[in-house]
C-alpha cells in the first residue's frame, strides 16, 4: 500500500476516534437548565450542507473510522465533506458536556480534541494526494513565494502603515503581529489600533518581513507550508528581543497561542489579544473613556477566541465600559455560540456556504434588536459584513477597535 | 433512467447520495456490535409527497427502504442488512405544525427531534411528558414512536411515549398516504384524541420497528409543565432487588404519579453501581457498594410538593440505607439529571463510559414490579451459568438500570458488555440472543426490537403462532413487496 495513503495522523488518535459512541449531540443537544434549555444547533455544515450524518461530527467520526479500516477510499469528493467544516469546534463543546464537575465522565475525555482529529485527517487527506481542494491550492502556491493567502505581494505587506506611524523594529513594549487580513484586506483594524497605542504611549514593534501565521495551512491539513511560515516567523520574532505578541486577529491569535507551542519546541512567547490589551488598559486606568457610544451592542464570539482559546470575558467586559444603551447577548453566546462561517478553509473553499451561515448569524443578531454588532476577529468581521449587505441588514458591523478608538 | 436519477429528481442532488463517502456514515447506530454495511443509496426527503414518491420507485426497483431518524437505536434498528437498500434520513422532515394550547396536542413531522420539540414547548410552559427515548437528546419522534420508547425522562408519568400520540401521518409500503386517530373523520378540524372511530389501527404503526410504513406525521399531546419539583437519591447496601420492588409498590399504593407527582423513578442495580464508582464517575458516590436509586417528583404548588416530598422521602427511607445528597456535589443525581444539566439523558454517559475498547448490548424489557426481583435474580443466575462463555467472549452481563413506568410496570435495562474485538463479535451476538431470548421467556416484553430483537422475538418463537401469522398477514396488506425494513421479525 502508498505509504502516504496510509492515514497515520488518524491511526496514531485510533482511540480517540473510536471512543465517539455515535450518540448525536453534535447534530442535535440541548444545554443550559431542564426549566429554560437553549436548543443548540451546534453545526454550520449539518445546517447547510446537504444534513447527511457526514455534515457532522459523529458522521465524519464514521468516516475516519472507514478511511483507517480501508472500508473506503480517499478520493477528492471525500475531501470536499470534510473540508465543509469551519472547525468551529462546536461539536467538541456539546460532545456529551456534562457541565457537573462531580459528575465525571469520559465521553468527551476519550475523544480529546474533535479540532485536532478534523485537521489530522485533513493532513492525511493532503498526504494521500487529494487534498487540499483546488481554491486552496491556488492559495498555497502564491504563499509559499509571497507568504500571504490574498494574492498580494509580501512587500505591499505594510503599505497601510501611516506615513507618520511610530513603530519600532526591535525592542518596544509589544511585537505587533498583524495578520493577513489586517495587512491587505481589513487594515483599519490595523490603523485603529496603532492609533490607540500610540495615544495611550505604548511602543509597538511590527517586523516588516512578518509572514502568514498559518493558520488557514494548519486548518487545511497542509503542515508543511505552515511549519515552514511558523519556523520563519520564530526566527524574527527572536530577533525583536520581545517577548509579549499581541495580534488583532483570532484567527493569528490562536495559532500563535495553540498551535505554535506544538510545532515549535523552545516557543516561549506569551501571546495576547489586542481585547485582552485593551480590557487591562481600562482596567487600570491608562485608557480613559471620554464618551461612551449609544446605541444597543450585541457581540459575536469568534471561535478562534471564544471556544478554542477560553476569551470570552474580556470583550464583554470592554463593551460594558464603553457602551451607554447596553448590551444584549446573542442566543447563541460564548462557549455556544454559532460560527461566522468563515473559518477552516470554509470562506475560500466555500464562498456560498460561508455567506449561508453569516446570514443565519446577523439574523441572530437583529434578534436581539442590537444597532451594533461587534466582533474581535477581522475574518469574522469580512464574512459577517457580507452577509449583513446580502440580508440588507441595518446592523452596523464593527471591529470592537473601532469603537474603542472613537471614545479614547 | 437509472434508480439514482429517479431519486434526485424526487429530492434534488443535494439530498440523495450513492457516494460510498457519504454512505459510509449510515452503516452505523449506537449498537457497535451488529454488522455495518454501507447501503448504496441515501436520499433525505422534505415532505410526505416525497416519501410517496420515493416508495413509488422502491416498488418500481424492488429496492428495500430503512426508514432512519436520528440514528440512535442500539437493536441495529436503522442499520442496512444488505448493501441493496435506499436509506430514508427522515431527519429533514423536522417542522414543528401546530402547536394547539386549547386541546393541548402538537402536530409535527417525524423527522424532529424530542429536544427540539421540547425545547420550542419548554418556552411556552409545556413539554411532551415523556421525553422520548434514553438514546438521546438527537432522537426523533418518528423513531420513539417506532419503538414505544420511554426511558428519556417522563415515563414514570407519562407512560411510554407511544401513549401520548394521537394522531398519525403513515406511508405504507403500497404507497399511499393514511392518516390515523380522530381525523380518520374527515370533518374534524384539528386532531384531539386517538381513540373513537372504530378499531385502533393507529397501534400497528407504533412500536413497528419502522416496518409497517414510514411514519411521516404525528400528532402527540402536550402537558403544562409544573413549574416545582424536587427529587433524592438513595443508597441501598442489602437486598436491593427485594426493597427497590417493595417500595416501589408501596408508592403505587399511595398513588405513584397521580398521587405523589412521581416524574420518573430510576433503580441503578448494584453492579452498574460498581462500575460507576470503580472508575470514580460520580466522585461523590464514593465507594458505595449497592444499589442506588433516584426520583424525582413534580407539582403544581410547593405545598403539594413538600407534601409528597415528605411522603415519598418517608417510603423512601423505609427501604433505602441512606440518603446521597441532598446537594449534587453530595451525591444527589437528581438535581443534575432534572435541574441544572439541562438535559435528561442519563444513559448518554452510559454508552461512552465503556470507552473505545467496549461496548454495550441492550436486553431490555418491560416487566411487571412485582417480577422485577424476581426476575433479576434469574438474570444474576443466566450470568452465572453463562460464565465460561462469557469469559471466552470477553464479556459481561447485568442489569444497568430500571426505570419506572406507571401502574404495574418497568423497563429492565440489561445487556452485556464486551470488549471491541471483531474475532469474538460472533460469539458475542450469541450471547446477546440468548439474553433476549431468556428474557423473553421470563415474561419480559420486547419493546425495543430493532433488527437483532425483531429476529428473536420470532427465532425463539416468543409470539403465539395465530399473533404471528396475523402479524405477517398485516403486513403483506400494507407492504405487499415486502420493501420496508425488510429482514425484521424475519419479514
Amino acid at each position: 500500500m502508498d505509504e502516504k495513503k496510509n492515514f497515520r495522523r488518524i491511526k496514531e488518535l485510533e482511540e480517540n476516534i473510536y471512543s465517539c459512541v455515535a450518540i448525536g449531540d453534535c447534530r442535535n443537544t440541548l444545554k443550559g437548565p431542564y426549566s429554560k434549555p437553549i436548543l443548540e444547533i451546534c453545526c454550520p455544515n449539518r445546517d447547510h450542507g446537504g444534513g447527511f450524518e457526514v455534515n457532522f461530527a459523529r458522521g465524519r467520526f464514521t468516516l475516519a473510522r472507514a478511511l483507517i479500516e480501508g472500508k473506503i477510499q480517499p478520493s477528492e469528493g471525500l475531501a470536499e465533506e470534510v473540508y465543509q467544516c469551519t472547525l468551529c469546534g462546536s461539536c467538541r463543546e456539546v460532545c456529551n458536556n456534562c457541565e457537573n464537575p462531580d459528575m465525571v465522565v469520559t465521553a468527551r475525555e476519550n475523544i480529546g480534541d474533535h479540532i485536532d482529529i478534523w485537521e489530522k485527517l485533513r493532513a492525511d487527506l493532503v498526504d494521500a494526494g487529494v487534498a487540499p481542494l483546488p481554491r486552496h491550492k491556488e492559495i498555497f502556491t502564491h504563499q509559499e513565494k509571497e507568504h500571504n493567502p490574498y494574492f498580494e505581494k509580501h512587500n505591499d505587506r505594510l503599505n497601510w502603515l501611516p506615513k507618520d506611524s511610530n513603530f519600532l523594529q526591535s525592542g518596544g513594549d509589544y511585537l505587533f503581529f498583524i495578520g493577513c487580513t489586517s495587512a491587505y484586506r481589513l487594515n483599519e483594524i490595523s490603523r485603529t489600533f496603532l492609533e490607540i497605542a500610540d495615544r495611550i504611549g505604548l511602543k509597538m514593534t511590527i517586523i516588516p518581513d512578518e509572514w502568514c501565521c498559518g493558520s488557514i495551512n494548519f486548518r487545511t491539513g497542509v503542515e508543511e507550508l505552515g511549519l515552514e511560515t511558523a519556523q520563519h516567523n520564530y526566527e524574527v520574532f527572536k530577533a525583536t528581543n520581545i517577548k509579549s505578541i499581541v495580534a488583532t486577529c483570532a484567527g493569528c491569535y490562536r495559532t500563535l497561542k495553540i498551535d505554535y507551542p506544538k510545532w515549535i519546541d523552545d516557543w516561549d512567547f506569551d501571546v495576547l489579544h489586542s481585547i485582552e490589551l485593551i480590557d487591562r488598559l481600562i482596567k487600570n486606568g491608562e485608557i480613559k473613556i471620554k464618551n461612551k457610544i449609544s446605541g444597543i451592542m450585541t457581540y459575536h464570539d469568534p471561535c478562534h477566541l471564544g471556544r478554542h482559546a477560553g476569551l470570552y470575558d474580556a470583550p464583554r467586559r470592554v463593551i460594558e465600559a464603553i457602551n451607554q444603551d447596553g448590551f444584549v447577548e446573542m442566543r447563541r453566546n460564548r462557549a455556544n455560540a454559532y460560527c461566522c462561517g468563515a473559518g477552516g478553509g470554509v470562506k475560500s473553499g466555500f464562498p456560498e456556504f460561508a455567506l449561508e451561515v453569516a446570514i443565519d448569524r446577523i439574523k441572530e443578531a437583529e434578534e436581539t434588536g442590537a444597532e451594533w454588532l461587534t466582533t474581535i476577529c477581522p475574518f469574522c468581521l469580512g464574512n459577517l459584513r457580507d452577509a449583513a449587505k446580502e440580508a440588507n441588514s441595518k446592523l452596523k458591523v464593527v471591529d470592537l477597535l473601532e469603537l474603542v478608538k472613537n471614545i479614547i | 433512467m437509472a434508480i439514482i436519477d429517479e431519486l434526485t429528481n424526487i429530492v434534488g442532488n443535494k439530498y440523495c447520495s450513492d457516494k460510498d463517502y457519504i454512505n459510509v456514515a449510515y452503516s452505523r447506530t449506537i449498537d457497535p456490535c451488529l454488522p455495518e454495511i454501507i447501503p448504496k443509496l441515501v436520499v433525505r426527503p422534505e415532505s410526505t409527497e416525497q416519501v410517496i414518491e420515493i416508495i413509488n420507485i422502491a416498488n418500481k426497483y424492488k429496492t428495500p427502504i430503512l426508514p432512519r431518524g436520528g440514528g440512535c437505536g442500539i437493536m441495529g434498528g436503522s442499520k442496512p442488512i444488505s448493501e441493496d437498500v435506499i436509506v430514508v434520513d427522515m431527519t429533514r422532515m423536522d417542522k414543528i405544525l401546530d402547536i394547539n394550547e386549547k386541546d393541548y396536542t402538537v402536530t409535527v413531522e417525524c423527522g424532529l427531534s424530542w429536544s427540539r420539540l421540547n425545547a420550542v414547548l419548554f418556552e411556552k410552559g409545556y413539554y411532551t411528558g415523556n421525553m422520548g427515548p434514553g438514546s438521546g437528546l438527537n432522537a426523533v419522534i418518528g423513531g420513539g414512536l417506532s419503538h414505544h420508547s420511554g426511558g428519556g425522562g417522563g415515563c414514570g408519568k407519562y407512560g411510554k411515549c407511544t401513549e401520548n400520540c394521537i394522531g398519525l401521518e403513515v406511508v405504507l409500503g403500497t404507497g399511499e398516504c393514511i392518516t390515523f386517530g380522530s381525523q380518520q373523520n374527515k370533518y374534524v378540524e384539528k386532531p384531539f384524541v386517538r381513540l373513537g372511530l372504530g378499531p385502533d389501527l393507529m397501534g400497528i404503526f407504533l412500536g413497528d420497528n419502522g416496518t409497517m410504513g414510514i411514519k411521516t406525521k404525528a400528532t402527540m399531546k402536550i402537558y403544562p409543565k409544573p413549574p416545582y419539583f424536587s427529587g433524592k437519591t438513595f443508597f441501598i447496601e442489602d437486598q436491593p432487588y427485594e426493597n427497590v420492588q417493595n417500595m416501589v409498590m408501596e408508592l403505587h399504593k399511595m398513588g405513584w404519579s397521580q398521587g405523589l407527582g412521581i416524574y420518573d423513578y430510576f433503580f441503578t442495580p448494584p453492579p452498574a453501581v460498581m462500575g460507576v464508582t470503580t472508575d470514580h464517575l460520580i466522585k461523590s458516590w464514593g465507594d458505595i457498594l449497592g444499589g442506588v436509586i433516584f426520583y424525582v417528583h413534580e407539582a403544581f404548588s410547593e405545598t403539594v410538593l413538600e407534601d409528597n416530598s415528605e411522603t415519598i422521602e418517608k417510603i423512601a427511607k423505609k427501604y433505602t440505607t441512606r440518603e446521597l445528597g441532598p446537594s449534587a456535589e453530595e451525591g444527589n443525581i437528581t438535581d443534575w439529571y432534572y435541574g441544572e444539566q439541562g438535559h435528561w439523558q442519563v444513559y448518554h454517559y452510559g454508552f461512552s463510559v465503556l470507552g473505545p475498547n467496549y461496548y454495550a448490548t441492550s436486553s431490555e424489557m418491560i416487566v411487571p414490579v412485582s417480577k422485577m426481583a424476581e426476575i433479576l435474580h434469574k438474570l444474576d443466575e443466566w450470568e452465572e451459568e453463562k460464565n465460561d462463555e462469557l469469559f471466552e467472549a470477553d464479556a459481561e452481563s447485568g442489569a444497568s438500570h430500571i426505570v419506572m413506568l406507571p401502574h404495574n410496570s418497568c423497563y429492565i435495562g440489561c445487556g452485556l458488555s464486551a470488549t471491541n474485538d471483531e474475532d469474538l463479535k460472533e460469539d458475542v451476538i450469541k450471547l446477546w440472543r440468548e439474553q433476549l431470548e431468556l428474557m423473553s421467556k421470563l415474561g419480559g416484553v420486547l419493546y425495543m426490537a430493532g433488527q437483532i430483537g425483531s429476529q428473536v422475538l420470532v427465532d425463539s418463537k416468543i409470539y403465539t403462532e395465530p399473533f404471528y401469522s396475523f402479524f405477517k398477514s398485516v403486513k403483506k396488506l400494507v407492504d405487499p413487496n415486502n420493501l420496508i425494513s425488510p429482514g425484521k421479525f424475519r419479514f
